[in-house]
C-alpha cells in the first residue's frame, strides 16, 4: 500500500521543526511535576503519620491522567487546526488540488499527522503514567480502555480542528474557533444540562408545595444524551469505574437529577466513544467539502434551487 | 487540445466569465492576455480544477473537467502566479512530495525529478532548501514541480513577472523547449512583448468574454490594419479634430494629452493628402506619424476603456 504523501511530508517537516520538541518537553514536564509533586504528598504523609494510604497512589493516578487529558485536549487543536489553513497561507492548498491527491486523501494525510504527533506525545509520557504501576491497583486493561478514550478524544478534537481550518481561511481564526468548539462541546453541554436541572427542579419545587411532600424527580431530561459528545464525561466514567468511584452505575446518570437507568446509562463508555467517533468523522467528511471545489459547486448550487 | 464553451462564472453579483468561449490547439503556445479582472486567472483555475463553473464546459484532451477531474488533472501541469513552498522541505524533497502526489515514487520518481532539475538548471540545488531560492530559482523549481508528471498541457499564470531580464530569457527558452517536445503550454502574460517572441498563438479576453482569438500572424495582420497615426499639433487640437472628422478615411480620433490618434484607413498617398489638407488649413503640425503596430497596441485599442474614441464612419 502506498503511503499517504500529505503524512510523509508532514512527518518529514515536523521532524525538523522545533514545534514538537517544545510540545513534548512542555507535555511531559508539567505531567512529570503533578506526578512528582503528588508521589511527594503521599510519602510526605507516610513520614509525618506513618500510615499508608493506598489511596493516594490511586489520586496520582487521576491526577497524571487527568493532566494528560487536559493536555492533550489543549495541545490537539493547536496541531490540527493550522493544517489546512496553513496550506491556504502558503498558497500550497491549490497547488495540491492541482495533483490527482483528492481532498480525501489531504484531510486523511493532515489527520494522520496529527494524530502521530499525538501518538508520540502519549508515547513518551508513558514513563510517567508508569509511576502508578510502582505501587499497583492498576490494571493494563484499565490503561488501554483510558488510552482508547484518550485516542477518540484525540479524533475528536482533530476533527473540530480540521473542520475548522477547511472553514477558515486564516489559522489566527482557526485556532481559537477550535479552542471555542471545543468549550462549547465540553462546557456548553453540561451547562446546558446544569440549566435544563434548574428549570426542572423549579417546577418541581412548585410541584411539591401544592401537594405536599413527595420525593423530587428533578432531571435534565433529554439534554443528558448531549453528555454523549463530550470526551470529558466520558474520561470522567472510565476514571471514576477504575478507581471505584462509580461501582457498576452509569456516573453520568446521577449528575443532573433522576434519570432511569437503560442502555445508554449502563454502556455509557462505549456508547459515547462511539458516538464521538462517529461526530469526528463528519467533521472530517464536512472538511472534505469544504475544501473540494467540485463538491463546493454542488452545495452552491444546491442553495440556489432552495432560494 | 483544449476546448471551452460558454463558461459563465460568478462570485455573487459580480460575473467574473460570461460566457467565454476559447479553443488551444494541440502542441500550440498559445498567450492568453487581458487586463486585471478580466477573467484569466478564474479561467485557468477552471481549466485545473481548483474551480467548478456555473455553466459552460471544459475539455481537456477530450475529458470533461466536472465527469473526469482525475484524467483532466493528470493531464494539466500548472504554475500559479505565486511560488507556494514549504519551508522544511529541500528542492528533491519538494520534488519528491509532488511525485508522490501524481502516484509516482521510487527510482521512476527519482530519475524524471533528476533530468526536470536537469533541464530548469535545478541540477546543483537539490540539497538546498526551498524557502532559501532566489525568486527566479523559486519559478524554475515551479516549473519542474509543474512537469513532474509529464503534462500534456502546461498552464503557466504570470511565469515571468518579477523575474529579471536574464532568468526571463532562460524561462522563455525553457518554454520553447517544451512547446518543441510537443507540449501545448498556455501563458497568461501582462508582457505582451515576451508574448508575442514565443506565442504562437493568442487569446485576448476582457470583461469574461473572449474578444479576440487565432493565430499570432493572424492578429499581427489585424495589428497592422488597426494601425493608427499619430498626429502632434502645436496648440489646442480642436480645429485639427475639425478637418479630420471631415476626412472620409478617418474611423477614430482619439485624444491623449497633445496627441491626436487617428484610426486611418489609406495608404501612404492619402496619409500625405492628410498632412498637406492639415497645413493648408493652417494648422501648425509639429509631428506626423504611423505608430509601429505591436501586440501592446492591440491589446490597448481593444481594452482600454479610458481612451476617449470618437466613432467616425462606422462600417
Amino acid at each position: 500500500m502506498r503511503a499517504n504523501p500529505i503524512y510523509k511530508k508532514e512527518v518529514k517537516a515536523s521532524s525538523r521543526s522545533v514545534r514538537l520538541p517544545v510540545i513534548l518537553i512542555a507535555f511531559n514536564g508539567i505531567l512529570a511535576v503533578a506526578a512528582l509533586l503528588n508521589m511527594y504528598s503521599v510519602l510526605y504523609r507516610v513520614w509525618t503519620t506513618a500510615e499508608i494510604q493506598y489511596s493516594g497512589f490511586l489520586e496520582m493516578y487521576v491526577l497524571v491522567t487527568a493532566v494528560e487529558f487536559a493536555l492533550l485536549l489543549f495541545i490537539m487543536p493547536a496541531i490540527a487546526a493550522g493544517s489546512i489553513s496553513g496550506e491556504r497561507e502558503r498558497q500550497t492548498l491549490d497547488l495540491l488540488l492541482a495533483t490527482q491527491t483528492t481532498p480525501r486523501q489531504i484531510i486523511r494525510g493532515k489527520l494522520m499527522a496529527s494524530l502521530s504527533n499525538m501518538l508520540l506525545i502519549l508515547v513518551a509520557s508513558f514513563p510517567v503514567v508508569a509511576l502508578v504501576f510502582v505501587y499497583g491497583g492498576i490494571t493494563w486493561r484499565d490503561l488501554l480502555l483510558l488510552l482508547c478514550c484518550f485516542a477518540v478524544a484525540a479524533l475528536l478534537v482533530a476533527g473540530i480542528g480540521l473542520f475548522c481550518s477547511s472553514l477558515f481561511k486564516r489559522t489566527i481564526l482557526a485556532v481559537p474557533a477550535s479552542y471555542g468548539g471545543l468549550i462549547l462541546l465540553i462546557g456548553g453541554t453540561y451547562a446546558i444540562n446544569q440549566f435544563a436541572l434548574s428549570i426542572s427542579t423549579m417546577r418541581w419545587n412548585s410541584y411539591m408545595n401544592q401537594i405536599g411532600s413527595v420525593a423530587s424527580q428533578a432531571s435534565s431530561g433529554g439534554f443528558l444524551y448531549l453528555m454523549l459528545f463530550n470526551p470529558a464525561v466520558t474520561f470522567y466514567s472510565i476514571i471514576s469505574r477504575e478507581t471505584g468511584a462509580d461501582v457498576g452505575r452509569g456516573a453520568v446518570s446521577q449528575w443532573f437529577g433522576y434519570h432511569e437507568t437503560g442502555f445508554l446509562t449502563e454502556h455509557w463508555v462505549p456508547v459515547s466513544m462511539a458516538v464521538q467517533f462517529l461526530t469526528a468523522v463528519f467533521l472530517m467528511g464536512a472538511a472534505v467539502r469544504f475544501i473540494d471545489p467540485a463538491l463546493k459547486r454542488i452545495r452552491k448550487s444546491n442553495n440556489k434551487n432552495r432560494r | 487540445m483544449l476546448k471551452i464553451k460558454g463558461l459563465k462564472k460568478s462570485f455573487g453579483r459580480y460575473h467574473a466569465l460570461s460566457g467565454l468561449d476559447m479553443e488551444v490547439p494541440d502542441g500550440a503556445l498559445f498567450g492568453f492576455v487581458g487586463p486585471n479582472g478580466a477573467g484569466k486567472t478564474t479561467t485557468i483555475k477552471i481549466i485545473c480544477g481548483l474551480l467548478m463553473p456555473d455553466s459552460g464546459t471544459v475539455e481537456v484532451g477530450g475529458w470533461d473537467i466536472r465527469q473526469d477531474p482525475g484524467k483532466v488533472k493528470g493531464m494539466i501541469g500548472y504554475v500559479p502566479d505565486y511560488f507556494g513552498v514549504y519551508d522544511n522541505l529541500k528542492v528533491s524533497e519538494y520534488m519528491e512530495f509532488f511525485a508522490a502526489c501524481y502516484g509516482l515514487d521510487g527510482l521512476k520518481a527519482r530519475t524524471r525529478i533528476m533530468a526536470l532539475l536537469e533541464q530548469t538548471g535545478m541540477e546543483e540545488r537539490t540539497d538546498f532548501y526551498v524557502d532559501g531560492l532566489s525568486r527566479g530559482m523559486k519559478q524554475r523549481l515551479c516549473l519542474a514541480r509543474a512537469l513532474i508528471h509529464d503534462p500534456d498541457i502546461l498552464i503557466l499564470d504570470e511565469p515571468t513577472s518579477g523575474m529579471d531580464p536574464r532568468s526571463r530569457f532562460d524561462f522563455k527558452e525553457i518554454i520553447r523547449e517544451l512547446c518543441d517536445q510537443g507540449k501545448t503550454v498556455i501563458i497568461s502574460s501582462h508582457l505582451l512583448s515576451d508574448l508575442s517572441e514565443v506565442c504562437t498563438d493568442l487569446g485576448i479576453i476582457d470583461q469574461g468574454r473572449m474578444v479576440l482569438g487565432g493565430s499570432m500572424q493572424e492578429i499581427l495582420e489585424r495589428v497592422d490594419i488597426s494601425r493608427p497615426l499619430a498626429i502632434t499639433v502645436n496648440g489646442p487640437p480642436e480645429k485639427a479634430m475639425a478637418v479630420l472628422r471631415s476626412h472620409p478615411n478617418v474611423q477614430t480620433i482619439s485624444v491623449k494629452d497633445t496627441d491626436i490618434m487617428v484610426g486611418f484607413t489609406g495608404d501612404r498617398q492619402e496619409e500625405a493628402r492628410l498632412l498637406q489638407q492639415l497645413v493648408d488649413a493652417g494648422i501648425p503640425v509639429c509631428g506626423f506619424a504611423r505608430l509601429r503596430g505591436n501586440l501592446e497596441t492591440l491589446f490597448m485599442q481593444i481594452t482600454d476603456k479610458d481612451e476617449k474614441v470618437v466613432l467616425i464612419h462606422e462600417g
